[in-house]
């Protein structure tokens, strides 16, 4: 990131700063930008033409173009049906996830904020509590029941 | 910065609400689900809505900076337009759970689900009203998307449904990215992502390549959800796969979100700009002539994509189509440099006809959602001959299409007709006149489907049993009509109203 924003630049006020209209207009600023680009192809390309003119040619054959499974030949499809139960896992990982991120920056806040924010964080608990309950209710942890 | 959350009563309330539509899910036995939860959302829209109309709350919901030098900068404001903008959207959103009921009563289970996604979806377009800031813009507006996308498959097992679920998806994920993606290049051509420092960007002049190519790319991403040509290819499958009464969320509110957004943008980037010697064009943009363009062909697309259509759902698509021409061309009119008020008047119009539409489109929904929850216990029973059937069904639908191709006493004639004296004191004359070209040919389609009803011909359908419709759906009939013949008869107050909220819109400039 830092690496980024140094070859940016300054990349302005946040979302809602306000900002002198006429500072950021410039494109020059996105000149690195277009550096950073071309070194990039060119080192891809770099690579893989070297690896064509030095590289050893053998003809293709089916053991070749075998996906790779650790050497071992390969057993099925990759194609494969996943159990929604897994989704449903990932869902709520995501859903508590974003709460300990919310409870983080809340936790160090903790000491100097207004009693407002105490109970606007016990709403936010209080709602995804509410969906745990529905989440229970519904039995969407509850694999063994068919 | 500074939150003051009391303007948002009406979202909060309405919030709460979807979360309590969740709860007779948990509690209660599966046969009382759906009542329960349709009484529910309906206590919380109607909450909302009394709110909006007897306290109605003016101000900013979230601002920064505004002391010492900085400059105040809003993230979300409640003014006169997002009133009537949210003030309509919870009266539809009634109609829309009302026009539902028939609907979930039969589902076998997610009731609770239907109504709390409904309830969201409404709530992101009454959010999607008072938007001053692109980011809060990008969020509310997802907020409706995501919702629709799962409403619009609601009906998991079935083919057609599941389909317009995903190709919708696809669809609005691309737009999605594109308005993202100019979002990003307005901030970076102005620094801001504020419609005040947009305003002022374009109001400067000789605006750079990257605002106007964001522009363009934002405009591309309502476009999708209005519905306008080139960038509707959605439209008639989703309308026709989606169960019915999202069907009708989705030509009514969704719709609306857009064109609210539309409007938001469009009196700050696309209208003439003020200068110190009033009202100035902006010269290098000819943002009229391309929106002047794209109504006439999507008005084009619409009419005419709609008269060889045999389902009447999708006929209602292509109907919806050819309404974003007609929302367009108001658009237009609000771009195009004309001295007087004719800005004005191109808003109060487009306010006026979301209003109208949206009841119109509420009212046939309803009648189709009702003629879908007779179909099980008489299966074959269609549009076709359907005034032997049910009267009452056949009237509530006839009128509706009537308000729809802009027959006189109805209120689509007179949000027609506003608009295209909008158009016209624009002194876009050729565009006016495809306008009310259009009306015509619409009129073909729209009677031929009003014969199917009351005199099928041919094979006539056979006379069978009447058709049963419930009291609720009956009453929620009438009170679309009487709407409908309202906003044609007596259109004063409402067209105040309108009037009111584009004063408010455009005094901000």
């Amino acid at each position: 990131m830092s690496v980024l924003s140094s070859l940016v630049g300054p990349l302005g006020p946040g979302p809602l700063g306000a900002a002198p209209l006429a500072a950021s207009a410039d494109m020059a600023e996105y000149v690195p930008v277009l550096v950073m680009l071309v070194f990039a192809l060119l080192f891809a390309a770099l690579n893989l033409g070297l690896s064509f003119v030095l590289g050893k040619k053998a003809p293709s054959n089916p053991v070749k173009d075998a996906a790779y499974e650790c050497g071992m030949p390969p057993l099925s499809e990759a194609h494969q049906r996943f159990s929604v139960k897994f989704y449903l896992v990932a869902i709520l990982f995501v859903l508590f996830d974003i709460e300990v991120v919310f409870l983080y920056p809340w936790a160090v806040y903790f000491q100097q904020m207004p009693a407002f924010l105490f109970f606007e964080m016990l709403l936010f608990i209080g709602i995804l509590l509410l969906g745990w309950w529905y989440v229970m209710r519904k039995g969407a942890v509850n694999w063994a029941r068919e | 910065m500074r939150l003051e959350l009391q303007n948002l009563l009406p979202e909060f309330l309405v919030a709460g609400a979807g979360l309590a539509a969740l709860l007779p899910e948990l509690l209660l036995p599966p046969g009382r689900r759906a009542a329960a939860t349709a009484w529910t959302s309906f206590a919380g829209l109607l909450a909302a809505l009394l709110v909006i109309v007897f306290a109605p709350p003016h101000g900013t919901a979230l601002a920064v900076g505004g002391t010492g030098g900085e400059p105040h900068v809003t993230g979300w404001v409640s003014d006169g337009f997002s009133l009537y903008c949210r003030g309509a959207t919870a009266f539809v959103g009634l109609l829309l759970v009302l026009l539902a009921m028939p609907y979930t009563r039969r589902l076998d289970r997610g009731h609770g689900e239907f109504y709390a996604l409904l309830l969201y979806a409404l709530l992101g377009v009454m959010l999607v009203a008072g938007v001053t800031d692109l980011l809060s813009l990008f969020v509310c507006l997802e907020l409706v998307t995501i919702m629709a996308y799962i409403l619009a498959a609601y009906k998991r097992n079935d083919l057609k449904s599941t389909e317009a679920g995903m190709k919708y998806l696809v669809v609005g994920a691309v737009s999605t990215a594109v308005l993202l993606l100019g979002v990003a290049f307005v901030y970076g051509a102005t620094g801001s992502l504020s419609l005040v420092a947009l305003e002022g960007a374009v109001a400067a002049g000789a605006p750079s390549a990257f605002l106007v190519v964001g522009l363009a790319l934002v405009l591309i991403g309502l476009l999708f959800k209005v519905g306008g040509v080139p960038f509707h290819v959605w439209i008639p499958d989703v309308y026709e796969g989606a169960p019915t009464p999202v069907t009708g969320f989705l030509s009514t509110a969704s719709k609306a979100a857009g064109l609210i957004l539309l409007l938001r943008l469009g009196a700050v980037a696309f209208a003439p700009v003020l200068g110190a010697d009033g009202l100035r064009d902006p010269g290098t943009l000819s943002w009229a002539f391309l929106l002047g363009v794209l109504a006439l062909v999507t008005l084009l697309f619409g009419v005419l994509g709609a008269v060889p259509q045999r389902g009447v759902k999708r006929m209602l698509a292509y109907s919806s189509i050819g309404h974003a021409g007609y929302l367009l061309m108001g658009l237009a009119a609000l771009a195009t440099f004309a001295p007087g008020t004719g800005s004005q008047e191109a808003v109060g119009a487009l306010l006026f006809y979301l209003l109208a539409y949206s009841v119109t489109a509420a009212t046939a929904f309803a009648a189709l959602v009702a003629i879908g929850a007779a179909q099980r216990d008489q299966p074959g029973l269609g549009v076709r001959g359907l005034a032997t059937r049910s009267p009452f069904l056949a009237l509530a639908l006839c009128l509706a299409l009537l308000s729809l191709a802009g027959v006189p006493p109805m209120g689509g004639f007179v949000a027609k007709f506003l608009v295209l004296k909008a158009v016209v004191s624009k002194g876009l004359w050729l565009l006016a006149a495809f306008g009310a070209g259009a009306v015509v040919v619409s009129l073909y389609f729209y009677l031929c489907w009003v014969k199917e009803m009351f005199f099928p011909g041919g094979e006539t359908a056979p006379a069978g049993v009447p058709v049963r419709v419930p009291p609720l759906t009956r009453g929620l009939l009438v009170l679309g009509m009487v709407l409908m013949l309202g906003m044609g008869v007596a259109f004063g107050p409402f067209f105040e109203w309108a009037d009111g909220a584009a004063r408010s819109l455009l005094a901000a400039r």
